[in-house]
């Protein structure tokens, strides 16, 4: 408890020391910031030079007006070159102050405004600042202030406040302004009324240049030249549905996003004229749409227009599910979620009382249990006084809950700089949603990426496995590469874009949620065709007129590329084609190789590939709008820091060799002399998993396949543009592993293995029937037992006295047969915790049903399925692709996604949740108990950005509770080369701004600011 | 927000615990036999009645001035005249704790850390205005040795009560044993300062001679403790790591306390390995937590959801928001107000001021400005208060808050600490401000 005043005490001290000794007046830098909350830029004509004051880095400023030169071009404005202020105005809740940071240097730092007064002086305000932001030209900033329920309006010239405040009817959470009208927009959560959270507009503050410039700090009169401030001007209240958590303004500010912590959906607010209705059917501004920020069931939204919302809509089955077949839910829609009256009874989906999940198969009856579920047992299970069907949140009669309270958790928006994506930081989850501003949608990311991963139940990124998100900031990497031609190098270029967002989580890492990637092939890059660098990034509004825009377009998600998502791995394809394109045989021979001597196609079929290399090239990611040609790559993914090192196999598999099948291959190589002798693992005699770019046949094929890959790992594929040689614009695809998706785990492949969960000791013999076995707690659903799969029970029969009567005699292997799987049953059918079992066929199985008075106790038993593979994970376990709802069993758990099965068959590709592989057939037909086991390495660590290195974390707090981060890049001129350029000298030239680029975060929980230059990659510094 | 007067406050603090160090590694263990029981003494724990006539403030004898065993009092003030109660106030061991009262308001148990005690102290009259220790002949005493629980059963090789308790829950439950009898228990849940335990003491009927107890192992030092509504589920903040966790006592039906079961754990922050958790709460259904922690000085707001929307089953905490609060809160409290809405509150120790928190919005309020160190905060909650045209008000202890401009508190006529009235009727024109000092 006591550091923080003990370090103030030995600041005080030093000091005192300082001051008692005249002959060093060292300045000793106390800390300065009180619960720093967030920091808005003045980015326009107001610049600032500064002045060293001391050793330890203390300045103070000089305020002036921004440099501009002569235009290049006389009487084209356009053409000048302008500084840009650069100052960064950060809020102090508990210190009513607003701190001024030096953005315009390698280390940005506090700015000292009273130089008579010990420490660092800031800018008083209204009471308890929560929020600020700049008007458009930097000249005005304003602190929303949350105890003082007003706003403070800063003339950024004077680095002071006007003597008025502006009263608000609430305490503000947030406040931004408009880039198009300069209007200030304010968020309320609460008005003081009790008509809830609102957004209020009202016109903008304006301060003119003062003359009397360059000035230092409290030598301007704020109020002078200002125009605006009248604290009566009227205010235009927007009511919001829900309690607002966070506001963000598209880049040109003619929308506002709001984002509820009680509502699973934003609100897009209008904020001027708009062409589109209010919702209210009132006049702009006005809420506009929403956009749902979960699943389709439970998000507040009628996402498919058909005038019915989550409950009301009868494809909803629970919160987790779609409204339409093709909307986004965990799990996929089946004949009772897809809006038809399938069996013709009049009644459709959930009103058809046969539908007892949006997955089922058929609006007929099921036959499954029905017990009374909690929406229709007569009881108000969440005691909030509604029974059944009163209860709002039950989805029908068979709701399985009357509580259907989704944890939110959201945190904070994000918009970048061209209004793209927007992104929304949320505790639950552990995630960053991504919504598609375009469309006002909202990714399914995990569904969208570049290989869709259809196992995570989350919606967006998540970012760490146990770290919360907090403070982001979106944006857009630009990397333009000029036509190589010189002819061209002004009018064609390759431009790419990387749109993400940084994300500094409470684990006290900065990390770089990477959405998506773009490609652009742009045949006017001058003037109207792709933008400056400077402009790019910091004059959206120039977009709408650049061909530019059309690089920015995001397509329909997920990019419905089917065909390429059945190509198990393109590496292979690519394997292939190289093959036959002649590139792995010596010059001089023909080019291509047939295709039946390529050993790397010997996976593939023939007549297939051609399909299957066409789907690589992954064409719809394309688009081609007028000249300009946009390749579009969805990743959905944290950024790799390990981009050299890819998930793989780690060391070589095992395998275990059932005794009989090790001697049929021994019996195999006897007879077959002119074949491999090899009887291990890797023997070509032996069926076994491979990865699909191993050849299987001819030169390249290993003679031995022990130490080759045994599976394909899932890709990340990427569609490139690039200059070739000739300057011409080529394609490429290029293929990794998905890291990111990827677990450290070893993976079982067993041949008839016994399907995990289903080893038990706890079943029971039917007592009426002897055919039903009752299976237990297990679930034969999610455990993936079907028909025709053997159950194996591995007791022997006998009374509890001991001994086995007469008519167990049957049970008990007779001499010569092996006993391990005598009594074994083939599954005819599968009930909810029952078996119904025959018996099988041959000399090797028992012809007695079990019964209880054979088997009295608990039966050991184990479920295996006949003539496949089973594949299981240590840590992901069995996709079954099937859940268990109701007695009934169900699409689930990845489906319908052909990656959602534990089965692999001899001889055929297997394509499952995290690889693929070829289960190559051998010689020797494979038997039960032959088995591989393959160790995955992921090598995934998180790109990110520590804020803890080298103790940077307060000695007080120890704590990281970020409220801001910024993704800062400034382009800083010289103000006299500026000053200094003659158009009308030949030899001049227009000076060139260096680009700096910060990453920034304050946390309140250690009062201080994180910065880190990225341009220089200099260690980071911690401002207090 | 770091004022000259808090760097003089923290220094005076640094002297204050010098002189502790220096005064209890003397040789005499204390300067006076027993407190006077017209004064407080830093305050701590505060309780009020249900009909909110009376206040009982633990008073601690920080400064070990006074008899150890006897040192404290807990006293008894009457909320109408703001006067302590001498006669009506027993005296308890020093360090005391936390105050709690049992469901019908006829107990009150109370923490001290010396002899590692619990205190049960018997309610005199319906309107609480005496607090007695019932000795074993049955007479009112304003002594506590018979009404001390330190082992259970109370004989040399009964279970002791874990090293320093000090945050406290008294719940009552009900029990219906074999023989069909119905009877209520007492449900003692217990937090220790200094020990990786946490306890629970059960008392059927009330009866101190058929206690039963269970000391559990559940995270290193704890400061308060506290029942989610609805629930049994026992939340109890961590001193020195970065957790809440949760259990559940298991009391059999004969009303004996068999286990403490782990149910989840709720992590605060993932970088500091300590963020001592100070106070916990909940809003009225249950389904909010709010948690105070000093590293950092923020209120954390958990959203208690189900595991598994799909059924409503199982139990998950989601971090709605953290909010930065004045330096060093040591408690957090939910208040329900005349119009029916919660306020949060947090004492803030350092910054000397309660911070008023909108819990649905996360917006700041009122920050209630207050002379010295605030501790615990009660709020009225008796029915015929807090409702319009009533009288409601909050009550916070301030633990060195002296009566004139002293370094001290020692020679202090009035003591050394107060109690601050808060008025909390919105209707008042002195609506969130101090109102009177109970010293």
């Amino acid at each position: 408890m006591p550091a923080r005043p003990l370090r103030h005490a030995t600041g005080l001290l030093a000091l005192l020391a300082a001051f008692s000794s005249c002959d060093n007046p060292q300045v000793v830098l106390p800390a300065s910031l009180d619960t720093p909350l967030e920091m808005a830029i003045s980015r326009g004509v107001v610049c600032m030079d500064l002045e060293q004051i001391s050793d330890e880095g203390l300045v103070t400023p000089t305020m002036r007006a921004c440099a501009q030169s002569a235009p290049q071009v006389e009487g084209d404005e356009a053409s000048r070159r302008r500084e840009q202020g650069s100052i960064g105005l950060i809020v102090g809740a508990e210190s009513d102050r607003v701190s001024l940071l030096a953005l315009n240097r390698r280390l940005p730092t506090l700015v000292d405004l009273e130089l008579s007064t010990p420490g660092v002086t800031h800018i008083p305000v209204g009471a308890h600042p929560v929020s600020i932001a700049t008007s458009p030209d930097g000249a005005v900033a304003y602190s929303a202030n949350q105890l003082g329920k007003s706003l403070s309006v800063l003339n950024v010239f004077a680095l002071a406040a006007l003597p008025e405040e502006i009263p608000l009817p609430g305490a503000p959470s947030v406040v931004r302004v408009s880039r198009s009208s300069a209007e200030i927009v304010v968020g309320v959560p609460a008005l003081d009324d009790g008509s809830g959270s609102a957004l209020l507009t009202r016109q903008g503050v304006s301060c003119e240049i003062p003359a009397a410039l360059p000035a230092k700090p409290n030598t301007l009169d704020p109020s002078q030249g200002c125009t605006g401030q009248e604290p009566d001007a009227p205010i235009t209240r927007v009511l919001l549905p829900g309690t607002l958590r966070d506001l963000e303004l598209d880049p040109l500010g003619e929308h506002a996003f709001a984002l509820y912590s009680d509502r699973a959906y934003l609100s897009v607010v209008a904020l001027g004229e708009s062409e589109e209705a209010c919702l209210d059917g009132g006049m702009a501004p006005c809420e506009i749409a929403r956009i749902g920020l979960t699943y389709e069931c439970s998000d507040g939204v009628d996402n498919d227009g058909d005038g019915l919302t989550d409950q009301e809509d009868g494809q909803c089955f629970g919160p987790l599910h779609a409204e339409s077949a093709g909307g986004i839910g965990q799990y996929p829609a089946g004949a009772c979620g897809n809006g038809l009256d399938d069996d013709g009874d009049g009644l459709i989906d959930r009103f058809d009382p046969d539908c007892l999940d949006s997955a089922q198969a058929s609006e007929a009856s099921s036959g499954a249990l029905t017990e009374p579920a909690a929406c229709s047992n007569g009881l108000d299970d969440d005691g909030d006084g509604a029974i059944d069907a009163l209860d709002a949140d039950c989805y029908g009669p068979r709701g399985r809950s009357e509580s259907t309270t989704l944890a939110l958790g959201f945190e904070q928006l994000a918009i970048d700089e061209h209004g793209v994506f927007l992104y929304v930081s949320q505790a639950e989850g552990k995630q960053v949603l991504i919504v598609d501003l375009g469309a006002r949608a909202l990714i399914d990311a995990p569904r969208s990426a570049s290989t869709p991963y259809p196992f995570d139940a989350r919606l967006g990124v998540n970012i760490a496995r146990l770290s919360v998100p907090a403070a982001m900031d979106a944006h857009i990497r630009r990397v333009v590469t000029r036509d190589p031609l010189s002819t061209r190098a002004n009018t064609h270029a390759v431009v790419r874009y990387e749109l993400g967002a940084h994300v500094v989580a409470d684990n006290g890492f900065i990390y770089y949620v990477d959405a998506a990637t773009v490609y652009c092939d742009l045949y006017e890059t001058r003037k109207g065709g792709l933008l400056s660098l400077e402009e790019f990034l910091t004059q959206p509004e120039l977009m709408q007129g650049a061909q530019e825009r059309n690089c920015l377009r995001v397509p329909s998600l997920p990019i419905q590329e089917v065909a390429a998502q059945q190509v198990s791995s393109c590496e292979a394809v690519f394997n292939c084609e190289a093959c036959q394109a002649g590139e792995d045989v010596e010059p001089g021979t023909s080019d291509d190789v047939a295709f039946e001597r390529c050993g790397s196609c010997s996976v593939f079929e023939e007549s297939a590939f051609e399909a299957e290399s066409a789907a690589c090239d992954l064409s719809e990611r394309g688009a081609r709008r007028g000249t300009t040609q946009q390749i579009f790559n969805p990743n959905f993914v944290v950024r790799d820091a390990l981009t050299a090192a890819s998930a793989r196999q780690s060391g070589r598999a095992l395998c275990e060799q059932p005794d009989d099948f090790g001697a049929s291959v021994q019996e195999y190589i006897a007879q077959n002399p002119r074949e491999s002798s090899i009887s291990g693992c890797g023997s070509p005699l032996v069926p076994q998993p491979l990865a699909l770019t191993v050849p299987l046949t001819g030169a390249d094929a290993p003679i031995d396949f022990g130490a080759e890959e045994r599976v394909s790992i899932m890709e990340r594929r990427e569609r490139r543009l690039l200059f070739d040689e000739d300057g011409e614009v080529i394609e490429r695809v290029a293929v990794n592993t998905q890291d990111y998706r990827v677990r450290d785990e070893t993976w079982t492949i067993a041949y008839e293995g016994v399907l995990p969960g289903t080893r038990r000791t706890d079943g029971l013999a039917g007592s009426a029937d002897a055919s039903v076995f009752d299976v237990g707690p297990l679930n034969p659903c999610t455990s993936d037992v079907r028909a025709g799969d053997t159950l194996v029970i591995r007791d022997e029969p006998g009374t509890q006295a001991g001994g086995v009567p007469a008519a167990c005699e049957g049970l008990v292997a007779p001499a010569g047969v092996d006993e391990e799987f005598f009594n074994s049953y083939e599954i005819t059918q599968v009930g909810d915790g029952t078996l119904t079992l025959a018996l099988l066929e041959g000399e090797a199985f028992t012809k007695t049903l079990p019964t209880s008075a054979c088997f009295p106790r608990g039966i050991s038993y184990e479920v295996r399925p006949n003539g496949v593979w089973v594949v299981s994970g240590s840590e992901s376990g069995l996709a079954s692709g099937r859940r268990r709802v109701d007695g009934m069993c169900v699409a689930g758990n990845g489906a319908p996604s052909r990656r959602a099965t534990a089965r692999a068959v001899t001889g055929e590709i297997f394509d499952g949740p995290l690889f693929s592989f070829y289960l190559y057939p051998g010689k020797v037909a494979p038997t039960r108990g032959l088995s591989y086991t393959v160790n995955l390495e992921r090598n995934f660590a998180s790109a990110s950005t520590s804020q803890t290195t080298g103790g940077l974390s307060s000695i007080d707090s120890g704590s990281v509770r970020p409220s801001y981060l910024g993704y800062i890049t400034l382009f800083l001129y010289s103000a006299s080369a500026l000053e200094a350029y003659d158009p009308a000298d030949p030899d001049a030239r227009l000076p060139v701004p260096t680009l700096q680029e910060f990453l920034l975060t304050i946390d309140p929980s250690d009062d201080s600011i994180f910065v880190k230059n990225i341009s220089t990659n200099d260690n980071p510094s911690l401002i207090r | 927000m770091q004022s000259v007067s808090a760097k003089v406050r923290a220094l005076w603090f640094a002297t204050a615990v010098t002189a502790l160090l220096g005064a209890s590694s003397g040789c005499e263990p204390y300067q006076e036999p027993l407190p006077r029981r017209d004064r407080l003494n830093f305050p701590i724990g505060l309780a009020l009645h249900p009909s909110g006539d009376y206040l009982y403030v633990v008073n601690s004898n920080f400064d070990s001035r006074f008899d150890p065993e006897h040192g404290g009092t807990v006293a008894v003030v009457d909320t109408a005249s703001l006067a302590i109660k001498p006669a009506s106030s027993p005296y308890i061991p020093s360090y005391g704790g936390y105050i709690s009262l049992n469901e019908d308001a006829t107990r009150a148990y109370v923490t001290a850390r010396r002899g590692d005690s619990v205190i049960a102290l018997d309610v005199a009259d319906a309107q609480g205005s005496e607090l007695t220790c019932l000795g074993k002949d049955e007479t009112p005493s304003a002594f506590p040795d018979d009404c001390i629980i330190r082992r259970v059963p109370d004989e040399a090789d009964g279970a002791r009560v874990a090293g320093d308790p000090f945050g406290l829950d008294v719940s009552t439950i009900t029990r219906r044993n074999e023989a069909g009898e119905t009877f209520d228990v007492d449900l003692i849940s217990l937090s220790h300062l200094s020990v990786d335990k946490v306890t629970t003491i059960a008392l059927p009927r009330g009866e101190l001679a058929a206690a039963s107890l269970v000391s559990a192992p559940l995270l290193d030092g704890s400061n308060q403790v506290r029942r989610r509504p609805g629930t049994l589920e026992m939340y109890v903040a961590g001193r020195r790591s970065n957790r809440v966790s949760v259990y559940l006592p298991y009391v059999n039906t004969e009303g004996e306390v068999e286990a403490v079961l782990v149910r989840s754990t709720v992590t605060l922050n993932n970088v500091t390995s300590n963020v001592e958790a100070r106070g916990l709460a909940f809003n009225q259904t249950g389904d909010e937590l709010y948690v105070a922690t000093r590293r950092p000085d923020m209120l954390h707001v958990f959203n208690i959801v189900p595991d598994d929307a799909e059924t409503g089953g199982g139990t998950k905490h989601v971090l709605e928001r953290t909010i930065p609060v004045g330096d060093q809160p040591s408690d957090v409290v939910v208040h329900r107000d005349a119009m029916g809405r919660e306020l949060i509150m947090v004492p803030c120790y350092d910054e000397r001021s309660i911070h008023v928190i909108d819990p649905k919005t996360g917006v700041l309020l009122r920050k209630i400005e207050l002379d010295e160190s605030p501790y615990q905060l009660v709020t009225d909650t008796s029915p015929s208060r807090c409702v319009p045209g009533a009288s409601c008000r909050g009550y916070v202890s301030l633990f060195t808050d002296a009566p004139e401009l002293s370094t001290s508190c020692d020679d202090s006529s009035s003591g050394c600490g107060s109690v601050a009235v808060i008025e909390l009727d919105p209707a008042s024109p002195r609506y969130l401000t101090v109102i009177a000092k109970i010293r």
